[in-house]
């Protein structure tokens, strides 16, 4: 500690001690009040209703002060300066507000408020995409935002909040494990060999996008594990976050330049506001149970004896089948005593959160801390999560042209899983397969025997940063943000000594960390070019480093049954990934603003990146929009409502992976000894892929705002797409090496509808409907030949990606064996991805202004090959059983089973299991009771939710399992459609008390 | 925009470039540069990354060739560690196994890479062996695994591909050619021991007998070959092994010649003619497992009864290349071969024979008797198809004595028999296939090779 003191010998923790000390004091308490100041209050309430509104930005024009109104609507807005000045009120879906306000010195002046409903928003500022911040008529390109306090269901992960949330954005995954992480794709597939999931900024700082890797036994074919990837965005916890902004294409991502193509998801979390502090505390229970996702009589898949029963009492119990879930399956009875029914609810489970947070501040110092835990115990036997988040955010502003924003989270999880997946050790791979398994024998019992692999991880994530604004002159904007974002994943992967696949007992420790440093400096400068037309020039650069750094050890062949570490093991394996990229760029971009209705923006990006061939130097995208605020014309009557006629241009890219351009070899060793493969063969003119799009659109709203729509049309096409080419086998190098050579095109329309259809005293009824199409081609392999990827085919002229496989042409026959279509070569069978998603929600308000609320998600136009059971290995698949001549022992076909049926019946067939996979599933549906009544006056607002989760689907020829499943690559993969050995998701149940005061 | 903030841009654009270019220049660990190979340090690792992709072929190559040969019996596992179902009827679909062509191309392409390479550095003697024998192993096990050969140039950095051939006579005399030079710099009996074997094998697939069995006369009896194979990872893993290490239960010596040869599994019977007890074809009964894993399409009761070899009993057993006494077998049939007096090959024959004394009683093996040339040769064949047992030997051995019309029983079982026990439609439903076919991988881009039609030998 000595070296921490100073000269004076005072400890410099101390002096920080001393100095947070009066920081938090001028906070909490605000600042001391100047005697030529004053303060302004009031109520903001909503015009049509005359319902309080919380959460409105309420804020002196031209000081930085202002505060957040609070559940009552009441705002406050401490030390004015004495004189007269414009208030301004601002919240999302309504219209700001200004009036004018005189402050005496010592007085208080009170204005309240009303706010009509704004559904276009036109004055909202809006920042993801943008040169520092544009209002929302200024831009050219369609911007999706999420309210997180119009969720009413209260999800409890980012991931699941933002399903269905907007057009164009698709969330899959439905896996009941704990943690496991989605896939997030923006427009359909982009790209074929990089990745199709978003760039993630928390509040300007990057994030780690994808998910964290599946930790499993390096060395075995398929690995060993439970191949749980998690989402980083699920690492940020729902309630710090204030909004969401997405941007789609590459239309509205070129300032974010290469890496962006794919679209951008830019969070931000909650700031503090002018005030005494306001507490917020709530607290989740929940409850859910296993949905049937057999058939024909074998509801679960025999999974339900390993569900655990977490609020009854039965439930797995490691082998005792007089407590398993047993209902419906009568080859147990009279083993251990009273069998049957002895669970009435398989796979109930137990979820508790608790959050609480505190925002206020003084004029100088505004904060918003939480903190939050959560205690899940999940379906599987194993499966179990315990998380801690805090956030602090403090907005600190030293002069009227000065303000700084620190905001840090820090996040810590564990978690156990169960085995799981396609692997030799996964629960649901032995518990399908029955008597086929590895043990010869689907008694649960013995089955059980997995369940002592032991599978955990730690994860921590620490993301922080500190964002400058600093206006020296009138019109001159600065913006400077340095963040850090670090992830850890510490994972052990044990099978005990005497663990029945590996006897002598294997250990992996596998840890995982990835650093991404963001600096972000953006400049602007607004002036006249003539009476009529405002120029507003940004100009800026951008710098992210990505450090990835992964070392995977495993230990085999412990010396007994203690607990071992690594050090204890007599054989070793050790890998390591250290990968760092750096991807920099600047831009200029200017703004004219023609009569504050026409605007046209032209930009351009120009990006270096550490992964580019040698030979291939620095990349350009250019970017033009244009926005035109028809309703603002004096031809347009008002009767007609607002609209904005919008169009933009842009390109952005996609780059290489860190090693994809250089010649290598791959250092495999063996046996303790060097040895070393042909890898990657190298290509020194390895560019980015160049996404370019053009999307047209607008956005409109009618009868005073209670009907709008936003229509967006949008066509994109990559080219120099980056496409593995195979090298020849008889060549040496037979990787695959990347070459920009194909292209590939997206098209479809985004369409979000938003009806107030019911607008009275004590009723109200709002109708939203989103709507996407996505239709996706491969114009050019380049000159390669088709080949599989995405979980597909990548086929010219075809969806990216498509099926392609051997088709059933006699279905309906029964002739005793089968034909295949096309000679038994394949046949296209269509897209993969969903061609169109429609997401319907509903809240109705009843009177007690209980809000009822619903949304569900369709997705359809597509394919999917669905078959979990391995009929290759002559498994008995409940599929079959109605043509199984004894399905209890034999898979001998019946003569009358229809061809179709016999080759997927058959194990040197099994191939044919394509159906038209278009599905509904109603994702939430909830109730939010303001429960004010129950608590003392203090509580200024009480809210009770009670929701239910993934409760009711409908498909249209899917006949078993879940569309969203995932692969064992799981949220890591771009693919979809592939499925593992898994239990799907189950429906849940959850109550919310969230109380304010 | 005066011109002074025209200039200022300028010079602003020209300092972001600098920094931007400059922020870029990263270099990272991890994998090996392509310049590092030339130096002195990396040429042990270039051989070892021939020997490694020899021994993922090899973990591959014993275990789907010993199915194709009937040397093991499937149990219907298709994933991992099984086959597919096509495979477990016998048959090679055309076009597939894309993997192991890889692996032996790999093999080839390095260790060609490898003489390239040292003989610019001026590499030690002992390197240059290295690298020729394991060009002339990979060109021998290429010539021996495939149907037909992709012929391409010998200089690893020439960019044409290579031609179709039918049959793999290139492929062996390559392997001649390779073995030839290694020759020129081994320094040691064991040296030369490896390349005069791999150099009989070769010339016993090209037919040229005489200076096969001269080779083979120069290897000592005792010598031994082998390819290595590592518990650390599962692609160096001894695969025959690894199908039947207890969870993984793939194949069975139910049904199989060699069941019977070697014992009844019962005690109690005692067959002498039979159950020899040869310790070259051990299996064993599993008393935790009477069925193998899944279950085999047609066959009745769907499980089929659970035998496992015990030849390799672990992950890390080696799999032999070559051996002095098959060379003694090489001489063997270099003297029927040439129609000389089959009384010295039976000499030769016993001799392998003779060393082994029974797992049963203890007892040395009896020797094998023949009345006349034809006996002499099912003599032969049946002694080296002991003597190489799950060697990935066989079905190259029964394609060549089939095209040269050798005498002699084969000791193939009859499975497409209905009445055979361990028939199922599998091995009427499938042509039998005795070696890989070229693989789609190479046929859908070489524009020198023709589409896979038929394909499986």
């Amino acid at each position: 500690m000595d070296r921490y003191r100073n000269r004076r010998g005072t400890s410099i923790w101390s002096r920080w001690s001393a100095a947070l000390l009066t920081v938090l004091t001028v906070a909490f308490t605000g600042a001391p009040v100047d005697a030529q100041t004053g303060q302004i209050t009031g109520v903001v309430r909503d015009a049509q209703s005359n319902a309080p509104i919380s959460d409105v930005q309420v804020y002196v024009v031209g000081l930085q002060l202002g505060s957040l109104s609070r559940a009552t609507g009441q705002y406050l807005i401490l030390n004015v300066p004495v004189g007269q000045h414009t208030l301004r009120a601002e919240r999302i879906g309504y219209e700001p507000q200004e009036v004018t306000v005189d402050v005496t010195d010592g007085g208080t002046a009170i204005v309240n408020i009303t706010l009509g409903s704004q559904a276009l928003g036109l004055d909202e500022i809006v920042v993801t995409g943008a040169a520092g911040a544009a209002r929302r008529r200024e831009i050219g390109n369609s911007i999706s935002e999420v309210n997180v306090a119009d969720v009413m269901d209260r999800p409890t992960s980012t991931t699941t909040l933002l399903q269905g949330s907007a057009p164009g954005l698709e969330i899959t995954g439905n896996d009941g494990q704990a943690g496991q992480g989605k896939q997030i794709r923006l427009r359909g597939n982009g790209s074929v060999s990089m990745t199709n999931q978003p760039l993630i900024f928390v509040d300007g700082v990057r994030l780690m996008d994808g998910a964290f890797p599946a930790v499993t036994t390096p060395g075995t074919v398929r690995g060993r594990g439970a191949f749980v990837t998690v989402s980083p965005l699920d690492n940020i916890n729902p309630n710090d976050i204030e909004r969401i902004e997405i941007i789609k294409g590459a239309a509205a991502t070129t300032l974010y330049g290469t890496e962006a193509s794919a679209g951008v998801i830019q969070i931000f979390t909650k700031r503090g506001s002018s005030g005494a502090p306001v507490w917020t505390a709530e607290i989740q229970q929940g409850t859910g149970w296993a949905r049937k996702f057999g058939v024909n009589g074998v509801d679960y898949l025999n999974m339900e004896h390993f569900m655990r029963d977490a609020w009854w009492g039965g439930g797995y119990e490691g082998g005792d089948l007089s407590r398993d879930c047993v209902t419906d399956d009568a080859r147990w009875e009279g083993v251990n005593g009273d069998v049957a029914g002895a669970c009435s609810w398989p796979g109930s489970q137990w979820y508790q959160t608790y959050n609480v947070s505190v925002r206020g501040g003084g004029q100088s110092l505004q904060y918003f801390v939480s903190g939050a835990y959560q205690d899940d115990q999940y379906m599987l036997p194993l499966d179990q999560l315990e998380k801690y988040n805090f956030q602090g955010n403090f907005t600190f502003s030293p002069a009227n042209n000065l303000s700084v924003q620190w905001n840090t989270g820090y996040m810590n999880q564990w978690q156990q899983n169960t085995p799981s997946g396609n692997n030799l050790s996964g629960l649901e791979l032995q518990t399908f397969r029955q008597e086929r398994n590895y043990f010869s024998d689907g008694d649960p019992r013995t089955i059980a025997t997995v369940l002592d692999y032991d599978f955990q991880q730690r994860l921590e994530r620490l993301t922080s940063g500190i964002t400058l604004n600093y206006n020296p002159i009138t019109n001159v904007t600065n913006r400077l943000t340095v963040g850090y974002d670090f992830a850890q994943q510490e994972a052990r992967n044990l099978m005990p000594f005497g663990f029945w696949e590996f006897p002598d007992g294997s250990l992996v420790t596998d840890v995982f960390q990835k650093r991404l440093l963001t600096f972000d400096y953006v400049g602007s400068y607004r002036f006249p070019l003539t009476d009529a037309v405002q120029s507003t020039f940004s100009w800026g650069g951008q710098a992210i480093g990505n450090d990835l750094r992964q070392v995977t050890a495993l230990g085999q062949t412990f010396p007994g049954a203690a607990e071992p570490t690594l050090s204890s093991a007599s054989i070793f394996r050790n890998e390591e990934d250290r990968e760092s990229v750096w991807n920099a760029g600047f831009f200029f971009q200017n703004v004219f603003d023609i009569a504050d209705r026409y605007f046209i923006t032209a930009g351009l990006r120009v990006d270096g990146n550490s992964a580019f061939g040698d030979s291939f130097g620095l990349q350009t995208y250019p970017k033009i929009s244009g926005s035109w605020v028809i309703s603002d014309e004096s031809f347009w009557p008002e009767s007609m409502g607002s609209m904005k006629i919008r169009t933009a241009y842009g390109q952005s890219g996609r780059a290489p992976g860190a090693f994809d351009a250089v010649r290598t070899w791959d250092p495999v060793g063996l046996a303790g000894a060097p040895a070393f493969r042909p890898d990657n063969l190298g290509n020194p003119d390895l560019g980015p892929e160049i996404t370019e799009e053009i999307e047209v659109g607008f956005d409109g709203s009618w009868i005073n705002d209670r009907l709008s729509v936003a229509f967006t049309y949008y066509t994109q096409k990559t080219r120099d797409a980056l496409l593995s080419v195979s090298g020849l086998p008889s060549q040496g190098f037979t990787e695959d090496q990347l070459r920009n050579v194909g292209e590939l095109s997206n098209n479809g329309i985004e369409v979000q509808v938003n009806a107030d259809v019911l607008q009275a005293n004590s009723w109200g009824a709002d109708l939203g409907l989103s709507l996407s199409t996505n239709h996706s081609e491969v114009v050019s392999l380049g000159g390669i030949e088709q080949f599989e990827d995405l979980n597909g085919w990548i086929i010219e002229g075809q969806p990216v990606p498509v099926g392609f496989d051997r088709r059933v042409a006699n279905p309906d026959q029964v002739s005793g064996s089968w034909e295949y279509e096309n000679g038994g070569e394949n046949v296209v069978v269509g897209p993969l991805l969903p061609t169109h998603i429609i997401s319907p929600t509903l809240n109705v308000r009843v009177p007690g202004n209980i809000i009822l609320s619903a949304r569900g998600e369709y997705r359809g136009g597509h394919f999917m090959e669905v078959n979990e059971i391995s009929i290759s290995r002559s498994v008995r698949s409940p599929l079959c059983f109605p043509y199984y001549v004894d399905p209890a022992t034999d898979i001998t076909l019946r003569d009358d089973t229809p061809d179709l049926w016999r080759e997927r019946c058959t194990p040197s067939g099994g191939d044919d299991y394509w159906f038209d996979a278009d599905y509904f599933r109603l994702r939430a549906v909830s109730a939010t009771i303001p429960v004010d009544f129950a608590f003392p006056d203090r509580i200024s607002n009480a809210t009770l939710t009670l929701a239910v989760n993934n409760i009711w689907d409908w498909f249209r020829e899917i006949p078993w399992y879940d569309p969203e499943v995932l692969s064992n690559d799981a949220a890591t993969d771009d693919g979809i459609g592939a499925q593992s050995e898994r239990t799907p998701a189950p429906a849940t149940f959850r109550a919310s008390l969230r109380v304010t005061f | 925009m005066n011109t002074i903030m025209r200039r200022a841009m300028r010079l602003t654009t020209l300092v972001a470039a600098g920094f931007v270019s400059s922020a870029c220049d990263v270099t990272n660990p991890g994998p090996v540069l392509d310049e590092f190979l030339t130096l002195e340090d990396a040429q042990q690792g270039l051989i070892n990354g021939a020997i490694r992709a020899i021994s993922e072929l090899m973990g591959d190559a014993a275990y789907t060739h010993a199915t194709l040969a009937r040397e093991i019996f499937p149990g219907g596992q298709t994933g991992a560690w099984g086959h597919n179902v096509t495979t477990q009827g016998g048959h090679i679909l055309p076009g597939s196994y894309g993997a192991e062509f890889d692996d032996a191309q790999q093999a080839r392409f390095i260790a060609e890479t490898a003489i390239q390479r040292f003989a610019e550095a001026e590499a030690s003697d002992q390197n240059l062996y290295q690298a020729y024998l394991w060009a002339g192993i990979s060109y021998r096990l290429m010539g021996e695994l495939w149907c037909d050969a992709v012929v391409g140039s010998t200089d690893p950095e020439d960019p044409e591909p290579g031609l179709y051939e039918v049959g793999t006579q290139t492929y062996f005399q390559r392997a001649v050619d390779n073995f030839s030079a290694a020759l020129t710099f081994a320094s040691t009996d064991e040296e030369e021991d490896a390349a005069y074997a791999g150099r009989a094998q070769a010339r016993v697939a090209l037919g040229d007998w005489a200076n096969a069995a001269s080779d083979a006369a120069e290897v000592a009896d005792d010598f031994v070959f082998a390819i290595l194979h590592d518990e650390s990872e599962s692609d160096l893993y001894n695969d025959l092994y690894e199908a039947t290490s207890g969870q993984f239960r793939s194949y069975t010596v139910q049904f199989t010649w060699f069941e019977d040869y070697y014992s009844t599994g019962d005690p109690a019977v005692v067959d002498e003619v039979t159950n020899t007890g040869d310790p070259r074809v051990p299996w064993v009964i599993d008393p935790d497992n009477d069925v193998a894993t899944a279950s085999l399409q047609g066959f009745p009761g769907g499980a089929v009864p659970y035998k496992p070899q015990r030849k390799y009993s672990s992950r890390d057993d080696d799999i032999r290349l070559a051996s002095g006494w098959e060379m003694r077998l090489v001489e063997a049939e270099a003297i029927l071969a040439q129609g000389q007096p089959f009384a010295g090959a039976m000499t030769l024959i016993n001799q392998v024979r003779t060393r082994n004394v029974s797992d049963v009683d203890g007892a040395t093996l009896a020797p094998w008797t023949a009345a006349d040339a034809t006996e002499a040769w099912t003599a032969l064949k049946r002694e080296r198809g002991i003597e190489l047992w799950l060697e990935g030997r066989r079905a190259f051995d029964l394609r060549r004595w089939d095209t040269g019309g050798v005498p002699g029983e084969d000791d193939q079982p009859a499975w497409e028999d209905t009445s055979h026990p361990g028939h199922t439609p599998l091995f009427l439903d499938n042509p039998r296939s005795y070696c890989y076919d070229i693989p789609d991988s190479e046929r859908d881009r070489n524009p020198n090779v023709p589409p896979a039609i038929g394909g499986g030998g």
